[in-house]
């Protein structure tokens, strides 16, 4: 049987959320598909990694005394990536797995941004996702808004800087951010799932929005709030060749701001049957067929140019009063896949997963295609 | 690694809860219990999907169990305290060895003691039904016992005082714990009784006096108990010498046909002599038809579903109208006809459809199931376990359903890995089913996957016959 690594956890701020997507639905699916021996990879907080047998399901993190059985250094694992990716853990008599393909779902920084695609890439071993130069793309906001705004794509009007920038520039950096009048939104740059985000209606807000931002992140993305808005997201997978959509999809909420409480603590994207909350989105969106095709149109569009490859979110802005739709930010690693959406356009998680290792492996048979070598004689010299 | 996985196994001690469970499970028959001992991988964490019950026989057989266990201990170290400097090794073996045996001895001195029991309860239980002035109904039959009897007794209570066992007492104990309960007596009381063993149903109809008796069907189910299909019906029969003429009904079948007396009341495809009843829909809200008999004919709608439902209605309808039921009541009875748990039950949870039919033993039952789901316009995934106690039929029977499944609507099989369902899923693949094939361990871990594998609106049929499986 093919043995498939499943990254989770990481030095990330999504921590959390990752476990989540790791088994549900990718270890679940896995599972039920049964052609893989699943591998988990759990990276702690401070950087360890750890497979245990008992990994198998979720439970073993609803443990509250789940650290205390990965304390001891017994299942942390050791890697060789010598043109292949094996792990072992360190206990006597472990044997080394081969691993055929990983799956990542890892969030966040140490995982989404890049840095595993990279290492992946250097041990040839297929994995699932992006690659790392879309990644980067993904993961740095402001990056994305200059590569859509080159590609001519319709963004939101934006100011970008770094903390040292801030505390160099402070007071010119509130005029160019008032520029744009408010109600502005402040955003950590490199950050997901709506931590650190805050909405701005004066001064002094904007201030204390962007400290918040840069408790997280050292680079900030300040961005106009558009009032008459439908927010919108739609799932897509594939590669160059080929791209399938799911539904569009309405986030719905009753605050100002969508975030973190409001996505994951109150019966996440299925609603919350127990206290009767109102679900978390309208799905599929109920919205003009015009402006339903515009979006896929779009996002289809923006997969191709970021050249990405397995699963993508693009999140677009809809003003309502100017009639216009804007790309607002990718995601290549929506949580739980956004299993739930593509369950509705009719594809099972078991499905989902499947496509996706396939994709996988399809890219990395592309990317064997090259040549690597390039004989030169600069050495002799 | 196995083997010695399965050595240390055994010096746990809940090995001897393990060895009692395995007995619970095989119905307390001895020769069963030391044929899977002897061949059992491990005797380590059986009780994977259902756990022992902590029955009086049960306890009584641990008690004496371990205190034989710790006696013969005893005896030991009092009197050969050499064997343990010399033997921890002997000691354990006989643990290993002799705990089964012990089991044995105490389970048969029990048995012999529960037939003794059993002598006396059906002397009360003939006493109490001689006595009893109101109508007594018994029920037999491969399969459907519980359906037919949940239906006749809805239908009659609309105008008559019904009692009837709650569970499926069938058992002479069982059913004399049930008459006990009884502070007055009701018009009329409904049994079913078990066909085990040939006997079984001779034991039991002897003292309940029936004064109407149904057959609800007749397949291969304990087949492997009972050995060859004459047997079964030799069984069944047995209920006719007790059941006054005219009051016997029976399925139209030809291992039946010559075996009948006369004026048997006959009953097939939604009728039962004067009273037809039509199936014009079936879908996942229930079934609609027409009820006819003689010049009353009325629309009915009932939330059951099944191919079998027309005809136990029908059956239902007869014995009710003979019992002094008006046409009223029946069609009030069966328009508020409630869902058998576990018997082609529908329910929706989420998004998704259910149809849980786990108590499901019998082939006829699964392609009724199967028949159902091709009816129905959306996705459907099935749970499949099989069928226990088919003996030498095992391969025939689970070939069948293979054949039917393979050319059924389903879109989606999951297999419960055993002996059984092997036979289905090579029958899939050879007879080129189109659908997606799954194997899962167990059917609550088959349950915990679901998600992964549905969209909405899917239709999950679950059926499974195996002791431990129940859900």
């Amino acid at each position: 049987m093919k043995k498939i690594a499943v990254f989770f956890g990481g030095k990330s701020a999504e921590h959390d959320i990752s476990i989540i997507t790791a088994y549900t639905p990718i270890i679940d699916a896995l599972h039920a598909i049964n052609l893989y021996e699943v591998v988990p990879i759990y990276i702690t907080h401070d950087g360890r990694y750890i497979s245990h047998p008992e990994m198998t399901t979720i439970d073993f993190f609803k443990n509250n005394n789940y650290q205390d059985t990965i304390e001891s250094d017994e299942y942390e694992l050791l890697f060789d990536i010598n043109n292949c990716f094996q792990v072992r853990t360190k206990k006597i008599f472990s044997q080394w797995k081969n691993i055929n393909v990983v799956f990542s779902a890892l969030h966040g920084t140490y995982g989404e941004d890049g840095s595993l695609m990279g290492l992946l890439r250097m041990a040839h071993v297929p994995f699932v996702g992006c690659n790392m130069d879309t990644a980067v793309v993904a993961m740095d906001k402001v990056l994305t808004k200059q590569v859509l705004h080159v590609e001519q794509f319709p963004i939101v009007p934006y100011v970008w800087f770094t903390h040292r920038d801030w505390l160099a520039h402070k007071d010119a950096l509130i005029q160019a951010c008032e520029k744009l009048h408010y109600p502005v939104f402040i955003k950590p740059v490199h950050l997901g799932s709506s931590i650190g985000i805050t909405k701005a209606n004066d001064t002094h807000e904007l201030i204390s929005g962007i400290e918040v931002a840069l408790h997280y992140d050292h680079k900030v993305l300040v961005e106009k709030s558009i009032e008459h808005l439908i927010e919108l997201t739609l799932p897509i997978i594939g590669n160059e060749k080929e791209q399938i959509t799911a539904h569009l999809e309405k986030p719905l909420h009753k605050k100002e701001l969508f975030d973190f409480n409001d996505k994951y603590m109150h019966g996440g994207k299925k609603g919350d049957s127990q206290t009767e909350q109102a679900p978390y989105s309208e799905l599929p969106a109920q919205i003009d067929e015009s402006l339903e095709q515009e979006a896929k149109e779009m996002g289809i569009a923006v997969y191709r140019v970021l050249g990405a490859q397995g699963i993508m979110r693009i999140d677009f802005l809809y003003d309502t009063k100017e009639k216009k739709l804007y790309v607002n930010e990718i995601n290549i690693l929506p949580g739980s896949l956004y299993a739930h959406n593509w369950r509705q356009a009719g594809v099972s998680s078991s499905v989902l997963v499947e496509k996706l290792i396939n994709l996988a492996y399809d890219a990395h048979e592309k990317r064997n295609a090259y040549t690597y070598k390039f004989q030169s004689s600069v050495l002799n010299k | 690694m196995k083997g010695i996985s399965s050595f240390f196994s055994v010096l746990s001690i809940r090995y001897i809860i393990e060895l009692l469970y395995i007995l619970q499970i095989h119905d307390y028959e001895t020769t069963a219990f030391i044929r899977w001992w002897v061949f059992a991988p491990s005797y380590k964490n059986l009780q994977k999907r259902k756990t022992l019950l902590y029955t009086k026989r049960i306890v009584l057989t641990l008690l004496l169990v371990v205190s034989t266990i710790l006696f013969g201990l005893a005896w030991i170290l009092l009197y050969a305290p050499v064997a343990i400097v010399g033997g921890i090794a002997l000691i354990v073996t006989l643990y290993v060895v002799g705990t089964p045996i012990i089991i044995c001895i105490y389970n048969i001195i029990l048995h012999i003691g529960i037939q003794i029991y059993i002598i006396y309860v059906l002397t009360q239980i003939d006493a109490y039904m001689k006595n009893y002035k109101g109508i007594s109904i018994c029920i037999v039959g491969s399969f459907g016992k519980t359906t037919l009897r949940t239906i006749i007794t809805h239908i009659v209570q609309q105008e008559k005082s019904v009692d009837t066992p709650s569970k499926n007492f069938n058992t002479p104990i069982g059913i004399y714990r049930f008459i006990q309960t009884l502070e007055r007596a009701p018009e009329v009381l409904i049994f079913e009784i078990g066909e085990y063993y040939k006997g079984d149903i001779d034991q039991l109809a002897k003292v309940l006096h029936p004064r109407i008796s149904i057959i609800s069907g007749i397949n291969n189910t304990h087949i492997e108990r009972m050995k060859h299909q004459d047997t079964i019906r030799d069984t069944l029969l047995e209920i006719v010498p007790y059941t006054p003429e005219g009051s016997l009904y029976a399925p139209r079948h030809k291992l039946f046909s010559d075996y009948l007396p006369a004026h048997t009341n006959i009953y097939e495809r939604g009728t039962c002599e004067n009273i037809s009843i039509s199936c014009e829909t079936q879908d996942l809200s229930g079934t609609k038809g027409t009820y006819t008999h003689g010049d009353i004919s009325f629309t009915y709608k009932t939330d059951l579903v099944g191919m079998h439902i027309p005809t136990y209605l029908a059956v239902a309808a007869h014995i009710a109208n003979h019992i002094g039921i008006s046409e009223n009541a029946v069609q009030q009875g069966i328009k508020t006809l409630k869902q058998i748990p576990h018997r082609f039950e529908i329910y929706k949870k989420n998004d998704l459809f259910f149809i849980d039919d786990s108590y499901n033993g019998n082939e006829d039952g699964v392609l009724s199931l199967i028949a159902f789901a091709n009816t129905l316009s959306n996705r459907t995934i099935m749970i499949v376990s099989g069928i226990v106690e088919l003996g030498k039929m095992n391969m025939a029977v689970h070939e069948r359903i293979g054949k039917e499944l393979a050319t059924s609507r389903i879109a989606h099989i999951i297999c419960i890995e055993n002996s059984a369902t092997t036979y289905i899923e090579e029958t899939l693949y050879k007879e080129k089913y189109s659908g997606i094939i799954s194997k899962e361990t167990s059917v609550p871990k088959a349950l915990q996957t679901l998600h992964t594998r549905t969209l909405p609106g899917d239709v999950i049929i679950i059926q499974n016959d195996w002791p431990d499986q129940y859900v």
